[in-house]
């Protein structure tokens, strides 16, 4: 199974997923339910087992999952999953080719502008929930 | 997140065999300078830093530290005078504390870097790309035009126009070249630990398409051991947050460039 996991944007704790297009954002709303178990497939079975393609792409062996799990994955992602046997992987040892170069670390939520292409939610520009002590 | 942690991280992820980090928020001069400065210098010794500011809240004594400690400071820059600073972020006294800081910045002689950023709203509001970047060039040569590239707004056509203007050679070409020569993937770890799930889902994806051309998904291997410093149940979604993976050609100005490219004169 081929997932297209860099076009799909799927939240946390809202049952709610954006789909990337080349120029469009579709927005899917997903029953409390349904989207637990999405979750569950991605973080138990998906993330932990996928392959890479060389497309980018997230590949996993379709045996991984039963026919219950695929379908739901089907009717939630719809063209941004597919099943077309082996594609062209990375490499075998992905990891062994990483090179951890740094990292990006969130020390503070709260900003004071209002910038409008900003994603942070409103209650967070405003300062709930912000940072530990203000200057 | 507490200081304390903040270093327990650090040290973590430079054991792993990161050496750089890029702190950011929110605004993260709006992080009490004091706890700020104590960061820094826990670790600046293993670990090259970068600050990502909009640089409204710099005191005398931030800029000095940042610039001793070889703290490459990375303003983000939203207008050229006191207009269009306020139509786009909304704060009245923005351009005022934001020249102040680069001011001071540039007295302490700090390694700076300005990405300016330039958006569809500049170009409504009547914003124009060539100002920013001569103010932005009285304080460094060191600057890249960056905008948002997400479906739906527009943001390849305005990134391709962007593209085309003459700029500072690209800070990617070094980090491509490396990784061309090594056949390594480098990696940049996103950690974060104050989390709204959707808030945190859209910016990834954002950074993502902002900074790679091939951005590639993977778990992180050693995301249980910075988890083990926290008690957060938000960090589960890190293993949606991702690595960003720069396998060949990091879109121009990626951050995993720049800091590659800032160490190189740090030397």
């Amino acid at each position: 199974m081929i997932l297209r996991w860099n076009d799909i944007m799927l939240f946390l704790t809202r049952p709610k997923a954006f789909l990337l297009g080349k120029e469009k954002l579709m927005e899917i709303e997903f029953a409390p339910s349904e989207h637990q178990k999405i979750l569950e497939i991605m973080v138990g079975k998906i993330l932990p087992n996928a392959r890479i393609t060389f497309t980018g792409d997230l590949f996993v062996e379709d045996r991984l999952l039963d026919n219950s799990e695929k379908d739901l994955l089907s009717q939630a992602f719809e063209d941004y999953i597919a099943y077309r046997g082996n594609p062209k992987l990375l490499g075998e040892n992905l990891l062994e080719k990483t090179w951890f170069t740094g990292a990006t670390l969130e020390i503070t939520t709260y900003c004071n502008f209002r910038c409008p292409h900003c994603l942070l939610p409103i209650e967070r520009r405003t300062g709930k929930n912000s940072c530990p002590q203000k200057q | 997140m507490p200081p304390e942690t903040v270093i327990r991280i650090l040290q973590t992820l430079n054991r792993r065999g990161a050496y750089q980090v890029a702190l950011t928020g929110g605004e993260p001069a709006l992080y009490p300078h004091k706890d700020l400065i104590k960061i820094i210098k826990a670790v600046s010794d293993s670990t090259l830093i970068m600050i990502n500011t909009n640089a409204y809240n710099f005191s005398e004594e931030l800029a000095r530290e940042l610039a001793e400690a070889g703290v490459l400071v990375k303003v983000s820059l939203y207008g050229h005078d006191e207009e269009s600073y306020r139509k786009f972020t909304g704060v009245k006294d923005a351009y005022q504390r934001v020249k102040k800081s680069l001011d001071l910045l540039r007295k302490y002689d700090a390694e700076l870097l300005i990405d300016v950023i330039y958006t569809r709203t500049h170009e409504k509001l009547g914003i124009k790309v060539e100002d920013m970047v001569e103010f932005a060039r009285q304080y460094t040569s060191y600057m890249k035009v960056v905008s948002l590239i997400i479906p739906g707004w527009g943001g390849r056509e305005h990134v391709q126009k962007l593209s085309t203007q003459s700029l500072p050679k690209s800070f990617g070409d070094h980090v491509a070249e490396e990784v061309k020569e090594s056949g390594r993937i480098s990696i940049n770890v996103y950690i974060r630990p104050f989390m709204l799930p959707e808030y945190n889902c859209a910016l990834s994806k954002a950074v993502d398409v902002f900074t790679t051309v091939d951005g590639i998904t993977l778990a992180c291997p050693f995301f249980d051991e910075i988890c083990s410093h926290v008690n957060n149940p938000n960090w589960m979604a890190m293993h949606f947050l991702k690595i960003v993976a720069h396998r060949s050609n990091p879109w121009p100005g990626g951050r995993c460039g720049i800091l590659r490219y800032a160490e190189s004169f740090k030397t």
